[in-house]
């Protein structure tokens, strides 16, 4: 009867970083799914280029760092990283691309500052800055085997020649001998993200299409961007549901958003502000809300924090969109709040059980006056 | 949804929603694992080899023995004692020994304790027969109070505080709300759920004597309400009493004293501020029954209600164990193989229970469940980084963040810890029950804890000491002042005199004065003079020696409290 000493507790639940992880994962796969229907198989080859990086370069710092590799592999925080990561590259950029940004969110991201838990920024985002900064015009280009092709013929961007374009655009140096078919060598299509657009619908597209009895799922219906950002919606209410997210940061950024959209709403002046729809589905609103800024690491503890951190990314999100020379700013205002967390955890401390009213407060501007006497 | 059913409960006044609760901040929903024990009746465990009597009492306070080896005792003697509160042998026998034995710490240090063989014949004390009262209601407070003290009962819950002393206390202050607790909301633990399926009668005349002292404005009985069984005994038996059951949600930690306050009454105990100060009572349903037994049968804590369960129990079931019966005997009540080699031993729950080295441990006042499990049940896993998951901050009901507190644990900021409130731990385990990193969080907050018990222990003595220092540099200072006063006073008589040698020195000059000083004085005094100041001189040196003796007689217990 000799065991392992242990001190209390001795029961813990199942829970497991893995796990969490994993659930994440499951709650993008409905945004994944609806990507890769409207855009394409671009995304998958995005996605295993930024997750295959992700893990030899995860691997090899730890290898460096003399650090069970397989143990801090198999939490699987790497692969959301890169997964995340992926779904903000456009479909159809150079293989290199997703590497440098897998490689760099990784490494300079996440490792530098001392791997999982310490990085003061969400690494995906790193990634993704450092990529929009660098390679702009290969990063705003959203390059999706045609809808329409020249010769008035239809591919299916999911079909086997959807996959051979995307794979000739993720990998210029193939030979081109298998899309020769169209008679043309393809250099992809160039479609806009919808904000190119807000100066046209200004409404939802998915409600035209509703009223105009077009299939909802048709590609040609522009409502691709909105079904990807409801399929965001309900994988953060997933996330939601199973806690793994507090609704904290999600609530208070969409509803500043909202708020600020409605402020700044102007009925037929949507091509300069754009309508509180548009904000909502037509942008990376949701992915930021549920799957960025949601990120625990680089977000603020207490649940207070958290929704004035919610509050600071919504009004940055909506500065930078309207006022900001890029064209969606969520990586930006995430970046920018993501550097404000010690702070907003220093000054936003839940009060502690038994504790007086604002006592920490009090406390603190007692001991100001005195340094000022 | 649940708080939906409560509430129309309560609007609609079914007995145990009607009183208003608060909910519990933060807390876990473990598996309860109940069930087993509580298929079988209580049962009275038979009387074991040998039992063993640990002689520590309340933090630290030690028993003193009262009886030598070979002493023939009788069930409910007193063996030792301490500060009004007794220690009983729990049965008839001799006494074998006085040794260290196993005791249940988490040091695993060994404690003196008495070992008692049984004779088998279970023969009350004289004593305990004769001292029964049948109507509480003639004794007044104080003596009930001592009857309680002199049975030796200490809070049967978790910290087994004195409950003689609990209730003294609270007499002093006043009591508005007594809080009887029987929530236990730790998995695995059934004993006072056992206690009130079987013996709830018993139970509400103790807590009608507790309201007897107290003289409380309400007297609340707290239960979880995933014990149906136990609520409907309850409600039985309290009906036609000044009693109101309240049914809490079931949630870890309510059971914890700071926590079911606030639950029940809405007012939260800071740091270090005791119930009574805010006028409420808390005590155990053990300790209930237990007073009952006191009072009415006039018997001393001898016995306990353990729950003996884990997966390496084939059985686990509620048994009544003598006090020091050894672990081992409890669980071979409830099951035939022996535990083996790797198997973990645990007194009290899993989520604060205290793992036990040796399985020769005795049962002592406070364990109220040994929990036998096999290796696997609760191995411990590898600790991974802390992704900042906020888990933890939201299971603390303490209201902490707990993934700060590691932080500042791991890299020894004291302060930090200290500010972000480090002491309003209350170690539940929550934290470390959600953890998905599987951090042993509570470990540090331990080690942490103690770290800054001993930082302020070196502070106290560093400002005792530097008292001292200060002191000595006064007393320095008068002196020199004195001195110089002595100096300038005989400067003065000196120049008064006629002047017999011119010195510049200045060594000189103090040669002169002292000179003048012892000179001037001699010449003038008579003889009657002389000697009434060498008496007064004598008297003085007295005076002086037996404030030295007193003083060196007060040093060693301040020495004592410093440490």
């Amino acid at each position: 009867m000799s065991q392992p000493l242990q001190s209390s507790p001795h029961l813990v639940s199942q829970v497991c970083v893995s796990k969490t992880m994993g659930l994440v994962l499951l709650a993008c796969m409905p945004a994944y799914a609806v990507s890769t229907w409207y855009f394409g198989w671009g995304l998958t080859l995005n996605a295993l280029l930024c997750i295959t990086t992700a893990l030899i370069a995860e691997g090899l710092v730890m290898w460096l760092r003399g650090i069970n590799t397989w143990s801090r592999l198999r939490d699987a925080s790497a692969i959301v990283t890169a997964l995340l990561l992926a779904f903000t590259i456009p479909p159809g950029a150079p293989w290199w691309i997703p590497v440098l940004g897998a490689s760099f969110a990784i490494i300079i991201g996440k490792q530098v500052y001392g791997g999982l838990g310490l990085n003061i920024f969400n690494p995906a985002m790193v990634g993704y800055v450092t990529l929009l900064v660098a390679f702009p015009l290969k990063m705003t280009a959203w390059q999706i085997p045609g809808v329409q092709t020249i010769e008035n013929e239809v591919i299916n961007p999911i079909g086997l020649q959807g996959f051979l374009i995307s794979l000739k655009l993720t990998f210029p140096f193939l030979p081109a001998n298998e899309i020769k078919y169209l008679g043309t060598e393809i250099d992809g299509f160039v479609k806009a993200t919808p904000l190119l657009f807000y100066k046209l619908p200004g409404k939802s597209a998915l409600i035209a299409a509703w009223i105009n009895d077009i299939s909802l799922f048709a590609r040609s219906s522009g409502t691709g961007w909105e079904w990807v950002n409801i399929a965001f919606l309900f994988g953060g209410l997933l996330m939601l549901f199973k806690r793994i997210i507090t609704w904290h940061i999600p609530i208070s950024l969409i509803a500043t958003v909202i708020l600020l959209s409605i402020v700044f709403y102007q009925p037929g002046f949507e091509a300069v502000y754009g309508s509180p729809y548009l904000h909502l589905f037509g942008t990376a609103t949701m992915i930021a809300a549920f799957f960025i800024a949601t990120d625990p690491v680089s977000a603020p503890a207490s649940s207070l924090a958290k929704i004035i951190y919610g509050a600071i990314a919504g009004v940055l999100i909506y500065c930078i969109r309207i006022w900001g020379s890029y064209l969606d700013s969520v990586a930006f205002s995430i970046l920018l709040v993501n550097a404000l967390t010690p702070l907003l955890d220093y000054y936003f401390r839940p009060r502690i059980f038994g504790e007086a009213r604002f006592s920490w407060w009090r406390a603190k501007l007692e001991k100001r006056s005195v340094v000022r006497r | 949804m649940k708080r939906l059913i409560r509430l129309t409960r309560r609007l609609r006044g079914q007995p145990g929603y009607t009183w208003p609760i608060n909910y519990l901040t933060g807390g876990i929903t473990p598996p309860l694992h109940k069930e087993p024990a509580l298929a079988q009746p209580i049962l009275v465990a038979p009387l074991p080899s040998e039992l063993v009597l640990p002689l520590q009492a309340y933090r630290g306070d030690d028993y003193k023995a009262c009886v030598t080896v070979g002493s023939l005792v009788q069930k409910g003697q007193v063996v030792a004692n301490t500060e009004g509160l007794n220690l009983h042998a729990p049965t008839s026998g001799t006494i074998t020994a006085i040794v260290k034995r196993p005791v249940a710490h988490p040091s695993g240090l060994h404690g003196l304790s008495l070992v008692l063989t049984p004779d088998g014949l279970d023969q009350w004390h004289q004593a305990v027969i004769e001292s029964h009262c049948d109507d509480y209601h003639s004794q007044s407070p104080d003596q009930l109070i001592d009857m309680i003290r002199r049975a030796g009962i200490t809070g049967l819950g978790g910290a087994g505080f004195p409950v003689g002393r609990k209730l003294a206390l609270a007499q002093t202050t006043g009591v508005e709300t007594l809080i009887i607790n029987a929530v236990e909301c730790e998995p695995y633990i059934a004993a006072d759920e056992a206690l009130l399926q079987e013996r709830a009668e018993q139970v509400v005349i103790g807590i009608q004597i507790l309201q007897h002292i107290l003289k409380p404005r309400k007297c609340l009985v707290a239960i979880e309400d995933s014990k149906p069984i136990a609520i409907t005994h309850l409600l039985d038996a309290l009906t036609d009493t000044q009693i109101e059951p309240v049914f809490i949600p079931t949630r870890y930690p309510s059971g914890s004293e700071k926590q079911l306050i606030r639950i029940l009454t809405g007012k939260e105990l800071a740091q270090g501020q005791l119930p009574a100060q805010i006028g409420v009572h808390c005590q155990n349903v053990g300790s209930a029954y237990a007073i009952y037994h006191a009072i009415i049968l006039g018997q001393p804590l001898v016995s306990r209600i353990s729950t003996v369960t884990g997966s390496a129990t084939q059985q686990p079931r509620n048994v009544e164990l003598l006090l020091g019966t050894p672990a081992s005997e409890a669980i071979a009540l409830c099951t035939d193989k022996p535990l083996s080699l790797g198997d973990s031993l645990v007194f009290g729950g899993p989520l604060m229970g205290v793992q036990i080295h040796d399985d020769k441990t005795p049962v002592m006042q406070t364990t109220n469940c040994i929990l036998a499990s096999k290796a696997e049940t609760f191995a411990a896993e590898e600790e991974k980084d802390c992704i900042r998951c906020g888990f933890c901050a939201q299971a603390c009901p303490a209201k902490l963040l707990p993934q700060q507190l590691l932080v500042a644990c791991q890299t020894e900021q004291h302060d930090k810890a200290e500010a972000l409130g480090l002491n309003d731990c209350i170690q539940c385990g929550a934290c470390n029950y959600v953890c998905p990193s599987k951090i042993p969080l509570v470990q540090y907050y331990r080690a942490e804890k103690a770290h800054l018990i001993q930082r302020q222990k070196k502070h106290a003595r560093a400002r005792y000491w530097q008292q001292r220092f200060e002191f000595h540099q006064e007393r320095v200072s008068t002196e020199k002042a004195t001195a110089l006063d002595r100096r300038s006073r005989a400067l003065r008589i000196r120049a008064k005199a006629p002047q017999t040698a011119v010195t510049t020195d200045l060594h000189n000059d103090v040669i002169a004065t002292a000179v003048a000083a012892t000179d001037t004085p001699v010449d003038i005094m008579s003889a009657e003079q002389a000697k009434s100041d060498i008496q007064a001189a004598l008297q003085r040196a007295r005076e002086k020696k037996a404030k030295r003796q007193s003083l060196a007689a007060a040093k060693p217990q301040q020495n004592g409290d410093d440490q």
